[in-house]
């Protein structure tokens, strides 16, 4: 059952297949304020999904773009990759990452380059936005030069999820460009999977008609105990 | 508590003094590991006193906090201890997280040493 998150409504992720579904993630070291810019963004009246078997946040939006409705999931860690590194899952099917650091700590900025590699391990071709946060604390850094976004040509922002500075631009232009790849994904990854994805599935459906009366079997055998 | 037995007695003591050690210094808790001990961190291992403590104290956060829902021991027939502890945690400003760990603990000169201890975050796969 673990393993499987259909079991899960909210992380069956064939989901992210449909046209008006995309999946946003956001990385970056504990503490640099991740779920504090969500939550900044998403403000009044907002509850957050905590699936803490899985150690993650999921916050759902909905947005117009372009004249068409635009559900978006935010995926948010809770803490797993302190002790392990970050579940596969995570990046499959996502369309856009925002991948965070704090001007105030000098390591978060650093590790950038690790998140980007894992990242792009994963999805090697989603748009990806680098945010600065915290630049309320001392706004001399907007001064400084970040080179770690301008060397891989990534969009980069300033922010403050303590003021707000940036923060509705970020998140407008982080759907736009999920939704943007989406609509013209040049990932040819994606294509190979999906492909892979469907005969997989092919097969499957001629080996449960063969396993068809063993399963039904089995099911009938495990219903009895509750009909009793 | 008097009526417990010895083991039980030896195992809630090593546990307790284990994560006390963890959530205050936990680059102290070389103390309790040899250096043939084992160490399996979510399914990373690491053999060695150092390279333990290493391992622990390089994990990525300032404050941790450890708390025991429940503990088992057991007597082994070599006379070791077997423990289990099922808990939670919560590391700096992270949301509480379920945790799995086992020690196997060895009389060594007449001090209990840690020489097998195993990890697991109590989360599952999705998707």
């Amino acid at each position: 059952m673990a393993g499987d998150g259909h079991m899960v409504p909210e992380l069956d992720q064939e989901k992210y297949d449909a046209d008006e579904n995309v999946k946003i993630i956001c990385l970056g070291d504990s503490a640099v304020g991740k779920s504090k810019l969500m939550e900044r963004f998403l403000v009044d009246g907002f509850r957050p999904q905590q699936l803490s078997t899985f150690a993650l946040t999921l916050y759902k939006y909905t947005t117009t773009v372009d004249g068409k409705t635009i559900l978006v999931d935010f995926w948010d860690t809770a803490g797993q990759e302190r002790f392990q590194s970050m579940h596969a899952s995570y990046y499959h099917k996502a369309h856009a990452c925002i991948m965070v650091f704090d001007v105030q700590r000098k390591i978060t900025y650093k590790n950038l380059n690790t998140w980007y590699q894992e990242l792009r391990e994963y999805r090697p071709e989603i748009p990806c936005i680098v945010v600065a946060n915290k630049i309320d604390a001392d706004l001399k850094v907007t001064q400084k030069n970040f080179n770690f976004a301008k060397k891989l040509n990534l969009p980069f922002y300033f922010v403050s999820a303590a003021d707000g500075t940036n923060v509705v631009k970020l998140f407008t232009d982080a759907i736009n460009l999920a939704v943007s790849y989406k609509q013209n994904s040049q990932d040819f990854m994606d294509q190979v999977m999906q492909e892979l994805e469907n005969f997989e599935l092919e097969k499957k459906v001629e080996e449960e008609e063969e396993d068809i009366s063993d399963k039904e079997e089995y099911d009938n055998h495990l219903a009895k105990p509750h009909t009793a | 508590m008097g009526d417990k037995p010895i083991w039980e007695q030896i195992g809630s003591s090593f546990v307790q003094h284990y994560y006390q050690l963890f959530d205050s210094n936990r680059t102290d808790l070389g103390a309790i590991y040899i250096d043939s001990s084992c160490l399996t961190w979510e399914g990373q291992q690491c053999q060695g006193k150092a390279a333990i403590v290493e391992k622990l104290s390089n994990l990525p956060f300032q404050k941790i906090q450890h708390s025991i829902t429940a503990q088992d021991h057991q007597p082994t027939p070599d006379s070791c201890i077997l423990s289990m502890v099922v808990g939670q945690l919560k590391a700096d400003e992270d949301p509480v997280m379920g945790f799995h760990q086992l020690f196997l603990l060895k009389n060594i000169n007449d001090a209990w040493v840690c020489t097998n201890d195993i990890f697991r975050l109590a989360l599952h796969n999705f998707g």
